[in-house]
């Protein structure tokens, strides 16, 4: 006669694990104090951070405009024609194509239709509008058409099938100087000097060829050179022919168009969300306790009696912290922001230089919630880690040693690139998910760095997992 | 007579516990490794010529180091509450402020020791692998400060994280709180863009001040000077330490 017992029988699916783990970490004390001190953290240091930052970017010209100019005067509409058969690939940015320009005075409005080495067939205008045109280099045919004072762009591969690229309004007097020109911005070069790095600019002299100019009306036989620069000389008359050759430096941008380098360049979403590098502290803690107590308190020969299956348990576990984290990360980040984006503007982080943000913004969206992505991660980073080592002090030491101690490294080695290297490999390269400018510090992209921490935090798991498996509890 | 015997037991503690064994293990080799990378590093951008504060760039070792020593200090007190071991050594040694003494000359004890030795090594490192022509040598006295001055760094972070074990008395815990207490004002700084922000930093927050020891170049632009910086770090230590001494003395184990 066998015994059967009147209780009925327990479920032990995955949800009553999650739900196990859940009231786990919820009780445990350490749990509250970590997400409270993250919050906190978090909000105190992004102040501290908003409040020392300040700029003068908005105090400089908004505009540069330094370009070799082969130019005429066109009366009133017109269409210019010209192709670029080559162009020196000087800089990423450098610029050869034609060009109409309310004079040669620097800041005058303009459209003008590009070529450019690393971006492809570009309309761009009155130093704010930027069109893309598609990919494309030289030899290519370009075309401006002025009506009034709408000016339209078009690119052609063959000068008899064009493709438009755009249309916009330029304030143009009856009279525009129509032509030819290139520009080359400089390169920035950064220098380690004692007590951080120093970036200056380094001229870069570019080059095209152009054959084919035509402008209808036709005008006049003589075209003349000038230097278009605030405190540019007199220029020269040029014989213009097929093949010739413009060579010239600088750059005809502002704020708005990707090439401009004036003003300021810092990354005022990372200043708004800066107090993560001290928050993410209280996360690996969290993390790491989650782990470590289950084998401090020898809890976890408990845990597996009830739900064998080592493996499934600790993949809850990471679901409960992960969705934790999740939700106080974005609190504390959206938080941040908010808080610090008042500060910032009396500091003089205002449009031009700056424009206002919001969270609606794309980029910053991706910057906000990527920050709590990046938490969550980490925390289950820890959790693994945590795991694996059993101990919390050997763990936090770990994780500190990995996650926070490398900044610092990196700022004390005198060769950048291998500071570069420390934060693409360490799981810090995450928080590259709130870059928003791209700085000559930049080391990895955003969605790469979050990728770096999410390979970290999958591997941790896996060998967690294997080692819960194989280990005796 | 009864401190001895007490440091003697602290010692014994520290000796047969297998942790204090890794951490002086991994002071000492990140310590020197470290250094003596950045060492390396430095030859190579150091083309033609530079100016380097190679006595500060071989001790560079000192921001993981540091860690190990906030480990070994941290874990000398928390591990007793962890292990519920604090009752039997206060009942066989009922003068709390004598334990606590007894540890802390334990503690520094051998951190100061392994710390001698991470400074030998990262001289030796920064002789071998700094670039030609820059000799190093402990005849200098800013030089001599430096490396001497890295092994009190040393035992005053040691101090500083046993005052702190002492008033949290939960390993983890203790451990965010110093790595925090250290690792902000340096984080901070790389943020903000405000020079007074950085001088304030530099002169009153423990790492950055007390790190300011190691410099011998441009002693007249820092914003504090050496020893200064190590007396600002030790106010921390010394604060730590009374606090602990007091919830130590007067709280139950």
């Amino acid at each position: 006669m066998s015994y059967q017992s009147t209780v009925p029988a327990g479920r032990d699916g995955f949800a009553q694990v999650l739900r196990a783990e859940w009231t786990k970490f919820r009780s445990l004390r350490s749990t509250a104090i970590c997400v409270v001190l993250m919050i906190g953290l978090t909000l105190l240091l992004t102040l501290l951070t908003a409040a020392g930052s300040g700029t003068d970017a908005n105090d400089g010209p908004h505009y540069t405009d330094h370009f070799e100019f082969v130019h005429q005067p066109m009366a009133g509409d017109g269409v210019l024609v010209a192709r670029v058969s080559a162009q020196a690939n000087s800089q990423g940015w450098a610029k050869a194509g034609i060009i109409i320009k309310d004079g040669t005075t620097a800041g005058s409005p303009y459209a003008a239709a590009m070529l450019t080495p690393a971006h492809g067939v570009r309309m761009e205008g009155n130093f704010s509008t930027g069109i893309p045109g598609g990919d494309g280099g030289a030899p290519r045919w370009l075309k401006l058409t002025r009506t009034g004072q709408t000016v339209t762009a078009a690119q052609s591969a063959n000068g008899a099938n064009w493709t438009p690229i755009g249309t916009m309004t330029v304030r143009l007097g009856n009279v525009a100087q129509v032509g030819l020109f290139v520009a080359s911005p400089a390169n920035t070069v950064v220098t380690k000097v004692a007590g951080g790095s120093q970036s200056r600019d380094v001229p870069t002299n570019g080059s095209a060829t152009f054959d084919s100019v035509s402008v209808q009306p036709a005008g006049a036989a003589e075209w003349r050179q000038d230097l278009v620069d605030p405190d540019a000389t007199a220029g020269t008359t040029v014989q213009l022919r097929d093949g010739i050759t413009v060579q010239g430096s600088g750059d005809m941008s502002g704020y708005g168009l990707p090439s401009f380098h004036g003003g300021g360049n810092d990354d005022i979403v990372i200043n708004s969300l800066a107090g993560v590098q001290i928050g993410l502290l209280a996360v690996i803690a969290l993390g790491v306790f989650f782990a470590s107590s289950e084998f401090k308190t020898g809890l976890v020969r408990t845990t597996f009696a009830a739900s064998p299956r080592r493996g499934r348990v600790f993949v809850a576990k990471a679901i409960v912290l992960a969705g934790t984290v999740f939700v106080a990360g974005l609190v504390a980040s959206v938080a941040s922001f908010l808080l610090a984006q008042p500060r910032l503007h009396d500091n003089g982080y205002v449009p031009p230089a700056y424009p206002y943000l919001s969270l609606t913004d794309a980029p910053v969206a991706r910057a906000v919630i990527g920050t709590a992505l990046f938490l969550a991660v980490l925390a289950v980073l820890s959790l693994g880690v945590g795991t694996i080592l059993r101990r919390s002090a050997r763990s936090i030491m770990l994780m500190v040693g990995i996650v926070l101690a490398p900044q610092l490294i990196g700022e004390a080695i005198p060769n950048i690139d291998v500071g570069k290297w420390i934060a693409r490999l360490t799981p810090v390269a995450g928080l590259a998910i709130q870059q928003t400018r791209a700085r000559f510090d930049t080391a990895i992209a955003p969605w790469p760095g979050f990728a770096v921490v999410c390979a970290y935090a999958v591997l941790a798991m896996v060998a967690a997992v294997w080692l819960v498996r194989k280990r005796d509890a | 007579m009864m401190l001895v015997r007490l440091v003697r037991m602290e010692i014994t503690k520290l000796r047969t516990v297998e942790s204090t064994l890794w951490t002086v293990g991994a002071l000492i080799g990140l310590g020197v490794g470290l250094g003596a990378f950045v060492l390396w590093n430095l030859a190579a951008v150091c083309e033609p010529a530079c100016d380097p504060d190679l006595p500060r760039l071989s001790l560079a070792g000192v921001y993981l180091g540091q860690l190990a020593v906030v480990a070994v200090a941290v874990l000398a007190i928390t591990v007793e509450y962890d292990t519920a071991m604090i009752r039997t050594t206060l009942a066989a040694a009922p003068r709390r402020l004598s334990v606590l003494s007894a540890k802390a000359l334990a503690v520094v004890a051998v951190v100061l020791v392994a710390g001698l030795v991470v400074v030998l090594g990262s001289f030796l490192a920064g002789r071998w692998l700094g670039p030609d022509g820059l000799p190093l040598s402990l005849t200098d006295a800013p030089t001599r400060r430096a490396y001497l001055g890295t092994v009190l760094y040393y035992g005053l972070i040691a101090l500083l994280s046993l005052g702190i074990g002492a008033i949290v008395r939960h390993t983890g815990g203790a451990l965010t709180v110093i790595i925090a207490l250290l690792y902000i004002a340096p984080i901070i700084a790389q943020l903000v863009n405000s020079p007074r922000w950085h001088r304030w930093l530099e002169r009153y927050s423990p790492m950055p001040a007390g790190l300011s020891i190691q410099a011998t170049k441009h002693l007249e632009a820092m914003p504090i000077s050496p020893w200064r910086g190590l007396f600002v770090l030790s106010v921390y230590a010394a604060a730590a330490l009374l606090l602990g001494a007091v919830v130590f003395r007067w709280r139950d184990a």
